[in-house]
C-alpha cells in the first residue's frame, strides 16, 4: 500500500468515525513512515473539513462530527511525541468565545465552540455572564485571531457594543475580529455597533470566521 | 361527547417521573443568584448552601425537600381565572378546557405588505396586540416581541403598556428588573383600580421562564417575589433542549422540566401562598443535524402532553408552547407543525396553549400568520368539541320529513343547526376548482391578508381614560429605585 493509499483508507474511516480502523491506519501509516503532520493535516484534517461541509449542509449531524472530532483529538494526543517542535495541526485560527454580562443562556455558544473546534479552529471557552473587563484580559492573554459574543436577551446585547468600545480604549480593537451572535442580534445591529460579522447558528459561525481569516 | 384526552404516560410512569424530579429538586440542587430567594427557600425548610462563584458572585445551591414539594402542592388551585376587562368573563384555565393565546418575544416581523422581514417595532406590538383582541379564536395574550428600538431594559413595560392599552382579553407580561417588575404591577392597578380590585377580578399574571438546567436566573426570582408580593400570579414555564441544555432522553427531560417548574412554585407560594399558578412548559429539543432549537416535531407536543399530564396529576391548570414553527415562511411546513402540534396538545387537554402568531422558531411574527394561527385553533376547538348526541342532534324526524330521495339544503334543521354543528372557516378555501378561473386566487395566504382588514374593521379596543393612559406613561418614565 502507497502512501495515498494509506491516507484515503484513514480519511474514510475518520468519515465513517471509526476509531479502530483510524487507529490501524494511523499505525500502518508510522510502519511505512509517513510524517506524523501528513498524518494529521492530509489525513484527517482533511477528512474533518470535509464533514464540516456535509454537516454545514445537513447531510450528518452534529454528534457525527463531533465523534469524529474527538478520534482526531485521540490521534493528535498519540502523536504529540513524534512531532516535531513547531509541526502542529493546521488550525483555521484561535477564536475566544463568550455570552456576555448578565446573560447565562449559552447552549448556543457552546454548540459553535464546538462545531468550530470540530472544524479546526482552536476555541477558547470563556463560558456565561462573562464581564468585558474579564473578556479584556482574555484577549490580552490569549491573543486570539477572533472574538465571539454571543447574547440571548434584547437587555445584554448591548454588552457586545460595550465590548467593541472597550476593545478601542483597551488599545486591542484592531487585533481582533469581532463576531457576533444570538437570538435578538442581526447583521444589521453588528455593523451598526462596529463588529466584523454575524452569525444567526453553529455553521454559518465557521463561515463567517473563515471570511474574516480571509478564507473564503 | 367530547373527544377524550389523550395520554401520553401511564399512572405508574408519572409517579416514577415525579420520583425522579423530586430527587432532582433535593439531590442534585438548584443554583440561584438571588440573595431574596435563599433566605426564602431556607426559612419554608430547604437546605440552602451558600458560596461565591467564579466570577466573584454570591451564589447557592437549594436543596427541595420532599415536604416543602407536598406542602406547595397543597396551596395550589387546579383552576386558575383571567378576566376580560371588558366583558367580564374569565378565562378558565382548569380541567381540561383548551384555551389559545399568543406568544413572544419575536426579534423579527414578517411585513404583511412587503413580504420582506425587518427588525420588530413597538408598532408591531401595538399592532399585534389590537388584532389578538378580535381574534375570535385567541383567547389570552402573551408579550408579541422585543423591539430593539426602545431605551435598554425598557420593552417589557411598553409590552406591558401595549397590552393595557389595546386589548382587554387576559394577558401574561414579562419583566426585565426588580424595579420594572413593580412599575407593571402598578401599571396594572392603574387599571384595576387598585391591588385590592385586581386580586379579586384579575385579568393579568406573569411570564415566567426558567433556565436548564437547573438553574434560577433573578428575573425569574424578582419577578415572582415582586409580583407575588403584590398578589400578581403566574405561569411558570421550563424548556429544556434536549440534547443541549437537557438530556437526551425525552422522559429525563421531561423528568428536569417539572424538578425545575416545581421548584420555581416553591419559590411563588412561599411569598405568597394566595398568587394564582398555572404549570407550564416548553420542553423541546436541539435539532441535531441543523445544530438549532426546533419547536415544530413530534417530540414538542408529546413533551407538552407528558408535563400537563404531571400537572394534572399534581391538580394543577397547565400549559405551554403548544403551536410553534421552525419554518422561516409561512407554508406547508408551517401548517404542518402548527396543526400537528397544537392538535395533539390539544387532544390532551392542555389549558394555556400557547404559540399563535409566531414561526421561524421563536424569532417571527406577522400579522398574516396570527389570522392563519386563528383558522387553525378555531379548526382545533370545534375537533375536540367531538359530535354531540342529544335529542336534538338526533333527531330522525327531520329524515322522515324530506323523506327518501329528498335533500336537506333548505330545510328549518338545517338552518338551526349547521352553524353549531359545522366548523365554519374564515380563510380555508373550499370551493370547486375551475381551471379557466385562477386556481391560485383564494390563496390561505392571500385571503389571510385580506381578513386581517376585515377583522380591524371591528376593532374598538379596550375603554381607558386619557388620565389612566397619561398615568400609565408617567410610571414608565419615572425612576422607581428607591422602591426597588
Amino acid at each position: 500500500m502507497n502512501k495515498e493509499d494509506i491516507l484515503e483508507k484513514l480519511r474514510s474511516a475518520l468519515m465513517d468515525q471509526d476509531e479502530e480502523t483510524v487507529n490501524e491506519y494511523v499505525d500502518k501509516a508510522i510502519e511505512n513512515g509517513i510524517d506524523p503532520i501528513d498524518i494529521l493535516n492530509k489525513g484527517l484534517a482533511a477528512a474533518l473539513q470535509e464533514l464540516g461541509e456535509l454537516f454545514a449542509e445537513e447531510e450528518i449531524f452534529l454528534p457525527e462530527l463531533l465523534i469524529a472530532a474527538d478520534i482526531t483529538l485521540g490521534v493528535m494526543v498519540r502523536l504529540e511525541d513524534s512531532l516535531k517542535g513547531e509541526d502542529k495541526l493546521e488550525k483555521r485560527g484561535t477564536v475566544l468565545l463568550a455570552t456576555v454580562e448578565g446573560d447565562v443562556h449559552d447552549i448556543g455558544k457552546s454548540l459553535v465552540a464546538m462545531v468550530m473546534k470540530a472544524c479546526g479552529y482552536e476555541v477558547i471557552d470563556a463560558g456565561k455572564d462573562v464581564p468585558n473587563t474579564k473578556m479584556i484580559e482574555l484577549v490580552k492573554k490569549h491573543k486570539p485571531d477572533l472574538v465571539g459574543l454571543s447574547a440571548l436577551l434584547l437587555t445584554t446585547m448591548t454588552a457586545q457594543s460595550q465590548f467593541i468600545e472597550m476593545a478601542k480604549e483597551a488599545g486591542i480593537r484592531d487585533q481582533i475580529k469581532v463576531l457576533l451572535g444570538g437570538a435578538p442580534v442581526s447583521r444589521d445591529w453588528a455593523m451598526k455597533v462596529g463588529a466584523d460579522g454575524f452569525s444567526e447558528d453553529a455553521s454559518a459561525a465557521v463561515v463567517e470566521a473563515d471570511k474574516l481569516m480571509g478564507r473564503a | 361527547m367530547k373527544i377524550n384526552t389523550i395520554q401520553v404516560l401511564s399512572e405508574d410512569e408519572i409517579r416514577r417521573i415525579d420520583g425522579a424530579s423530586r430527587a432532582l429538586l433535593w439531590e442534585v440542587g438548584t443554583l440561584c443568584h438571588y440573595e431574596e430567594a435563599f433566605d426564602i427557600y431556607e426559612n419554608i425548610g430547604c437546605k440552602v448552601e451558600r458560596f461565591t462563584d467564579e466570577h466573584g458572585k454570591k451564589a447557592a445551591m437549594i436543596y427541595i425537600p420532599d415536604h416543602v414539594v407536598n406542602k406547595m402542592l397543597s396551596l395550589c388551585s387546579p383552576t386558575v381565572y383571567l378576566y376580560n376587562r371588558e366583558t367580564g368573563k374569565p378565562v378558565v384555565f382548569g380541567g381540561d378546557k383548551v384555551n389559545f393565546g399568543s406568544v413572544g418575544v419575536a426579534s423579527y416581523a414578517y411585513d404583511i405588505d412587503t413580504d420582506t422581514f425587518r427588525v420588530v417595532s413597538e408598532q408591531d406590538i401595538n399592532d399585534t396586540t389590537k388584532l389578538c383582541d378580535v381574534l375570535p379564536n385567541l383567547d389570552f395574550l402573551l408579550p408579541h416581541g422585543t423591539p430593539a428600538e426602545l431605551p435598554p431594559m425598557t420593552a417589557d413595560l411598553y409590552e406591558c403598556k401595549a397590552q393595557l392599552l389595546y386589548s382587554s382579553k387576559p394577558f401574561f407580561f414579562e419583566v426585565y428588573s426588580k424595579e420594572n417588575t413593580i412599575k407593571c404591577c402598578d401599571m396594572i392597578f392603574e387599571v384595576s383600580g387598585g391591588q385590592e380590585n385586581f386580586v379579586r377580578k384579575p385579568f393579568a399574571a406573569l411570564q415566567i421562564t426558567l433556565t436548564s438546567p437547573l438553574h434560577l436566573r433573578d428575573d425569574v426570582c424578582f419577578g415572582l417575589i415582586e409580583g407575588g408580593k403584590r398578589g400578581i400570579g403566574a405561569f411558570i414555564e421550563s424548556g429544556p433542549m434536549s440534547c443541549g441544555t437537557g438530556p437526551a432522553t425525552l422522559a429525563t427531560n421531561v423528568a428536569l422540566a417539572n424538578a425545575e417548574i416545581l421548584g420555581a412554585f416553591i419559590l411563588a407560594k412561599a411569598v405568597n401562598p394566595e398568587v394564582p399558578l398555572v404549570y407550564c412548559s416548553w420542553a423541546r429539543i436541539i435539532d441535531m443535524k441543523f445544530a438549532a432549537c426546533a419547536h415544530g416535531g413530534p417530540e414538542f407536543s408529546l413533551q407538552r402532553l407528558a408535563l400537563s399530564q404531571l400537572g394534572k396529576y399534581y391538580g394543577l391548570p397547565t400549559g405551554g408552547g403548544c403551536m410553534l414553527s421552525d419554518t422561516k415562511a409561512i407554508d406547508v411546513q408551517y401548517g404542518l407543525e402548527k396543526m400537528g402540534n397544537a392538535l395533539l396538545c390539544a387532544l390532551g387537554g392542555i389549558n394555556m396553549m400557547c404559540g399563535m402568531g409566531q414561526f421561524a422558531d421563536e424569532n417571527a411574527i406577522s400579522l398574516e400568520s396570527y389570522v392563519v394561527d386563528n383558522e387553525i385553533a378555531g379548526w382545533i376547538k370545534r375537533a375536540v368539541e367531538g359530535i354531540r348526541v342529544n335529542e336534538d342532534t338526533l333527531d330522525i324526524n327531520v329524515i322522515r320529513e324530506v323523506g327518501p330521495g329528498g335533500d336537506f339544503l333548505n330545510n328549518k334543521h338545517t338552518y338551526e343547526h349547521y352553524k353549531s354543528e359545522q366548523f365554519i372557516p374564515s380563510i380555508l378555501d373550499r370551493g370547486f376548482l375551475a381551471i379557466d378561473k385562477d386556481p391560485e386566487k383564494k390563496l390561505m395566504r392571500k385571503r389571510a391578508k385580506k381578513h386581517y382588514h376585515k377583522l380591524m374593521q371591528s376593532y374598538v379596543g379596550p375603554q381607558l381614560s386619557e388620565e389612566c393612559k397619561q398615568r400609565i406613561q408617567e410610571i414608565i418614565e419615572a425612576d422607581y429605585s428607591g422602591k426597588a
